[in-house]
């Protein structure tokens, strides 16, 4: 396999460049503990991975071929929908967090209203301790 | 119950009404609930028409949501404020007319007598029950889901007639938000063991409650958000 370093487009110019920022950011984050290990790894490794198969596409057919994908393409694609379903999950965790939080404020908010307005007598309630006659 | 309910009992029922957009039909529910019971909480969840003023106009306490959260969450903060406020028993009743304020008192009977935490309306154990066939073909699969999943032999699920006892409302914690609460209290019955009785109840079916109800393709939305509320509990 012959490969020659000085060959690069301007895509690959682009690619590198973006990942290495991307990983850069990553770095940065994680210095400022602003992003957690794990997760911190995990994007490392994107991003490196990503860099190297835009610099070397030829490692991805490399790789593909010992998990039994023929191009490299391939399994960039199947990567591709994986990570996207990833995602997904990671958003929709995120997404419940985030309602189950507004629920509580909302509930608390309206709660410690009616109260107020109870102890005030605002608006007249009609929680009055007499029992309405039954019919 | 045979002797009719102390004013003690009354005065420490609470009857809790989620409402979304009722102002045409709360008015009357509550009126109609306080004519036996006193404690009437409607949580106006988030309602952009009249409900809230219309229902505190009827008697109600009103806890309003600032936005809407569902039926599921609505319910949760109904049994909050009830229990902060000293509920001995809680009904949850729907704000459509649907269901008869008469029967509330044979859903409390089992609960009064201290033998059971909650007791289930079932539409099913009515003699004559008249159920609309999709509806009662939807109700009948939910009834098999739910023996399977939750392990509890009920002959009717979804049905939001029902009275808990002040310990089951305190074990209870619905975090689904929005139609899926039906099966989540149904699973939390189970797993907290709680002594649970079916009471036959009639639903009345009328073209608003149907209109406001859960359509039948909507029986697919809560069986998805029931999955996905086991898988990310």
């Amino acid at each position: 396999m012959t490969h020659s370093f000085a060959v690069v487009n301007a895509f690959q110019i682009l690619g590198i460049t973006l990942c290495g920022g991307f990983g850069l950011l990553v770095v940065l984050a994680a210095l400022r503990k602003r992003l957690r290990p794990l997760p911190g790894a995990a994007w490392l490794t994107l991003w490196s991975s990503a860099g190297v198969a835009i610099a070397r596409p030829e490692l991805t057919v490399v790789v593909a071929n010992k998990l039994g994908i023929q191009r490299g393409a391939d399994l960039i694609f199947y990567l591709a929908i994986l990570g996207m379903f990833v995602g997904f999950f990671l958003m929709y965790v995120r997404m419940r967090r985030i309602d189950e939080g507004l629920t509580t404020v909302v509930r608390r908010l309206a709660i410690a209203e009616a109260r107020h307005r109870i102890e005030t007598g605002e608006g007249d309630e009609s929680r009055s301790t007499e029992t309405p006659t039954t019919d | 119950m045979s002797e009719p309910p102390t004013p003690a009992l009354r005065a420490s029922t609470f009857i809790v009404i989620a409402a979304y957009n009722e102002e045409r039909t709360i008015g009357r529910v509550v009126r109609d609930v306080r004519r036996g019971w006193p404690r009437v909480v409607v949580v106006d969840d988030g309602s952009t028409d009249g409900s809230a003023a219309v229902a505190r106009e009827a008697g109600a306490e009103v806890v309003s949501h600032a936005v809407n959260r569902g039926q599921g969450a609505a319910l949760q903060t109904g049994f909050a404020y009830c229990l902060t406020a000293g509920a001995r028993f809680l009904v949850t009743f729907d704000a459509d007319g649907q269901h008869s304020s008469d029967e509330i008192e044979r859903l409390l009977a089992p609960l009064a007598s201290g033998e059971y935490d909650v007791a289930l309306g079932s539409r099913f154990l009515e003699p004559g029950a008249r159920v609309p066939e999709l509806r009662r073909l939807l109700l009948k699969g939910a009834v098999v889901f739910t023996r399977i999943v939750s392990g509890l032999q009920l002959t009717d699920t979804h049905n939001g007639f029902r009275a808990l006892s002040r310990r089951a409302a305190r074990c209870i914690e619905l975090r689904a938000d929005r139609m899926a609460h039906a099966s989540e209290i149904l699973d939390q019955i189970s797993s907290h063991r709680l002594a649970w009785i079916e009471v036959p109840v009639h639903i009345r079916y009328t073209r608003h409650s149907r209109a406001k109800g859960q359509s039948n393709l909507d029986a697919f939305r809560v069986l998805v958000d029931y999955l996905l509320s086991r898988i990310f509990p």
